[in-house]
């Protein structure tokens, strides 16, 4: 009987002009942005994979040089797109894309391509993210609405029970029905993603993004099962055909546009983020004071000089068989390192806990969780962001502490400062190589999302048993 | 007739509980909006302050120093006079800002106000197209975007008015009432304009409400009221055209509603984010690696080569200046060098800048075709916290760079001591208001508004002929 009651639904849903023209657009708006998100992607990797390669060829053809000026010259790192940047590209045009890296600072990320546009950037792009997260809901409430009411106002509803269907048969049907139709849009996604990412084989040899792509499609498959659960229940339940639709366009209104924007802000209120003036002012302060404040940066390096003297056992720097301004900028490093630790620590934890206090609302939301959950297992979400500035600052940590040790072991003397390395020292050095975190690890930061998920399914599925369906409120 | 008409319906409307439900959700959405904006713009006035209260502190610090340089002049102790006595050292040391400060009405419209970092530290060596410092912002949450009065207004407005006026007609059809309407001497038509006038000047009514209400609590500027009150009465305007189009197609209130949220979604959601496409084909915004790497290069580089090139390279650069004599080479290494990096380092960046003006060219060419970023730039250029506003008081800050750069090469090549007098006399940054020209938006939109109110006339037209 559930077969049948699907291959109706399907038949009608068909047969409706609105509804097959609505599927029809959001089919091909779909293929549209997967194609040109594909097209994006390669555009976007290929410019980032260029900058990085014109910046190492930079380093290692700076000549020879002092270590010292090196690190000052420093470098640039780019951060790399996800493959699956085509589903969904995330925050990646808001989090900046390059990162500069010398001695003496950690920088944070820089040039944000929608700092560079106008407000238009807040409406959003057109991607295949959008599609599947705003649109093709809205087509499932369409979809819950009609296949309802379109009996009820028909009066096949009533001819329907009385022959015997069960109340859960016919509104599982017709969940299932609307279920195949969003997740035939998927397969669409599906078979034009594999075809897009096999042909390019070297991007898909790591089975991460096979188990990534997995589980956008099982994420997805699940969000609409919900969604198509919600709409059925909630058409069913409100007999007044146009403040059923109403209350089915507010519900993903509602979800879509207004809640997650209200979230959003309302964490960011609870978890101010520090302006950058006041940000970098409080690292100046203790780096020169100390980061407890009485412990200034003089002080500090007359007990290294000190130290120092007492190991080697002699009197005076001159005297020393290695060049102590290399020890003594290595040592400030360390110190610095410390100040960015507290500081940089601070401000990771503060988005975090932004993040954490957003992932509770999809209690409320289950939207919220499908869009942090879509951003985690296409690898664009904040914490990928953070994963790989953590990545950035301990490959510039060894650069300079590379630099900073060749100064001072390499041969040189105190005060030397025109001893220089050679070119080729220089371009041996490691060039950045990120790997990004696996998906089990971006799973891991999105527990809340999943549980939210999980329970957001088990409730609805629970609803459809309450004993509050009889047939009197279908009919 | 119409005034029976208008009469009875509103009675009918203030027994609507969907209106009163829609009335309290307009409310409710923005107070927490307004609360929002006004928080999010003390936090950003507070840092603008801290910066105004810095350059000012180290003035007062740097003050007693350069008292005595006026009191003692060239007979000033050595160690006072090559340290803060010299130009670019007096530069280095009064720490001077140029600050971004966008009216008190962007808390109702933020824009790309938190986006930019709001101020610029103005000094000679500074390559003011790489801004020193990046502003800090959780990406995830500028993905998501503010609930500013603007969002309200731009997103939910409309959206009330298609709930009010979805079924203006079809539902008296649908109860077998219109028939009895028209015996009655009332045309279909007639009835629907009235009652979508009504919803518009109720709308309208509550929007300036809480407009005046914002305005008041934020303390924005109330010149800028009647714009926000004219752009909303033709935004609301420009819905209720559709509205009055739709539904003289005669179809049912379910297809009404399906055919105006689908124009909701194409207006809101899927016309901005095409121009966004389309302006990420045509003009795509790269990371400037080029240019960073060349800039870090002139720096670099520049200062090994021989004074001679250089200075040839600053006449051919600065032909206003080329009759400047060179008397002493380490002024010309200093201020020649200077002027000749930051002219290479500004060829180099013109591209950077050329895209963004591109883009925004771009979008104003579509603005026809997305009237909900016309309506949105009416509002956040009006409280000067749109990117154009920033590209304003970016070219203030490039202009007062170059000032400082003049004022400094013409105190070190004169070989002037620098007093008191000099530093009050080193250029500052002072804000000066920019004419926003919103008159083509305003124009735009009237025409998009007498475009849908043309489409409705047509089909009122079609279904007499028929």
């Amino acid at each position: 009987m559930l077969k049948q009651i699907i291959q109706n639904e399907w038949r009608i849903a068909w047969r409706e002009r609105q509804l097959s023209v609505l599927w029809l657009l959001i089919a091909a708006l779909l293929l549209f942005a997967t194609l040109s998100g594909w097209q994006n992607f390669q555009r976007i990797q290929h410019e980032r994979q260029e900058a990085a390669d014109l910046m190492r060829k930079k380093w290692e053809g700076q000549g020879a040089q002092n270590p010292h000026s090196s690190a000052h010259y420093g470098t640039y790192v780019f951060k790399p797109s996800s493959i699956l940047y085509f589903l969904d590209p995330g925050i990646d045009k808001f989090s900046g894309v390059s990162l500069r890296l010398e001695g003496h600072v950690q920088h944070g990320l820089a040039f944000a391509p929608a700092a560079e546009q106008s407000s238009l950037s807040r409406f959003g792009d057109l991607n295949t993210g959008l599609i599947l997260q705003v649109l093709v809901p809205l087509l499932l409430l369409f979809l819950a609405f009609n296949s309802v009411q379109r009996e009820r106002s028909s009066g096949s509803m009533r001819l329907l029970l009385a022959q015997g269907i069960s109340i859960r048969t016919l509104l599982w049907g017709k969940i299932l029905a609307n279920w195949s139709v969003s997740l035939v849009l998927l397969l669409l996604v599906v078979l034009l993603g594999l075809g897009l990412s096999f042909s390019q084989g070297q991007l898909t040899q790591n089975p991460d993004v096979w188990t990534r792509f997995g589980g956008l499609l099982l994420l997805y498959a699940v969000y609409y099962l919900i969604i198509g659960m919600l709409g059925i229940q909630l058409a069913a339940a409100v007999r007044q055909p146009a403040f059923g639709l109403l209350l089915l366009l507010g519900v993903w209104v509602s979800s879509s546009i207004v809640l997650p924007k209200m979230a959003s802000t309302w964490a960011e209120q609870r978890h101010p983020l520090l302006g950058i003036m006041q940000f970098n002012q409080q690292m100046r302060e203790e780096r020169e004071k100390g980061l407890n404040g009485h412990d200034p940066e003089d002080e500090r390096s007359k007990r290294f000089e000190q130290k120092i003297l007492a190991k080697y056992q002699v009197e005076k720097l001159s005297a020393l068989p290695i060049n102590y301004d290399g020890l003594l900028m290595q040592e400030d490093e360390y110190y610095g390192n410390a100040v960015w630790d507290k500081h940089f620590g601070k401000h990771y934890q503060n988005l975090q806990k932004q993040s954490q206090q957003l992932a509770l609302t999809s209690f409320v939301n289950p939207f919220q969780a499908l869009r942090n959950l879509s951003l985690a297992c296409a690898n664009t979400d904040l914490y990928q962001f953070l994963h790989f500035q953590k990545a950035a600052e301990m490959y510039r940590r060894d650069l300079i502490r590379g630099l900073n040790e060749k100064m001072a072991y390499g041969g040189s003397k105190t005060g030397d400062w025109e001893w220089k390395v050679s070119q080729k020292w220089l371009a041996e050095r490691p060039d950045f190589n990120y790997v990004p975190p696996a998906m089990g690890w971006s799973l891991q930061q999105r527990k809340t999302e999943i549980i939210a998920l999980a329970s957001w399914l088990l409730l609805l599925c629970a609803t459809l048993f309450l004993p509050w369906w009889k047939a009197a409120r279908l009919i | 007739m119409v005034r029976t008409i208008f009469r009875y319906e509103f009675k009918q409307l203030l027994r609507n509980k969907v209106l009163w439900g829609m009335a309290i959700f307009l409310v409710l959405c923005s107070a927490y909006a307004i609360g929002y904006g006004r928080r999010d713009y003390q936090q950003f006035s507070n840092q603008i302050s801290e910066v105004q209260q810095k350059q000012a502190e180290t003035y007062q610090k740097l003050l007693p120093r350069y008292d005595s340089l006026s009191k003692l002049g060239e007979k000033a102790p050595q160690a006072l006079k090559g340290e803060y006595g010299d130009p670019s050292m007096a530069d280095w040391f009064y720490r001077r800002y140029a600050t971004w400060t966008p009216s008190t009405l962007s808390a109702l419209a933020i824009g790309q106000r938190d986006q930019q970092t709001p101020f610029q530290r103005i000094r000679m060596f500074r390559n003011v197209l790489v801004p020193e410092l990046e502003e800090i912002n959780n990406p995830e949450q500028l993905l998501t975007g503010n609930f500013d009065l603007g969002f309200v207004l731009v997103y939910l407005l409309p959206l009330l008015l298609i709930v009010l006026g979805f079924n203006a007609l079809s539902h008296d059809r649908e109860q077998g009432m219109l028939a009895l309407v028209q015996v009655q001497g009332v045309r279909p038509a007639q009835l629907m304009r009235t009652r979508l006038f009504l919803h518009f000047l109720i709308l309208w009514g509550m929007a300036a409400l809480l407009i005046t209400v914002a305005f008041a609590w934020v303390n924005a500027d109330w010149q800028q009221w009647p714009l926000w009150m004219i752009a909303t009465g033709l935004w609301l305007l420009f819905w209720s055209g559709i509205l009055a189009w739709v539904n003289q197609w005669r179809q049912s209130s379910a297809f009404n509603a399906t055919v105006l949220a689908g124009s909701w979604i194409l207006i809101l959601i899927l016309l901005p984010a095409a121009v966004n496409f389309l302006n990420d084909k045509v003009h795509p915004i790269e990371p400037p690696a080029e240019f960073m790497a060349a800039a870090r290069d002139i720096e670099y580089q520049e200062w090994e080569r021989p004074v001679a090139q250089v200075v040839a390279d600053f006449r051919r650069l600065r032909p206003d200046l080329s009759s400047i004599a060179i008397r002493d080479t380490q002024a010309a290494q200093i201020y020649f060098y200077n002027e000749v990096i930051m002219s290479k380092i500004n060829l180099q960046g013109t591209n950077l800048q050329t895209t963004r003006f591109k883009r925004m060219a771009l979008e104003k060419k579509t603005a026809l075709f997305n009237p909900a970023y016309a309506y949105h730039t009416l509002l956040t250029q009006s409280a000067g916290s749109e990117i154009s506003n920033y590209e304003d008081w970016f070219s203030q800050v490039k202009q007062v760079s170059t000032q400082n750069r003049d004022y400094l090469r013409s105190l070190g090549f004169n070989k002037k001591l620098v007093t008191r007098k000099e530093l009050d006399e080193l250029p500052v940054y002072k804000a000066s208001l920019t004419s926003t020209n919103v008159l083509g938006n305003l124009l735009l939109m009237l025409f998009l508004c007498l475009l849908t109110w043309g489409l409705a006339a047509f089909q009122t037209r079609k279904a007499l002929a028929l």
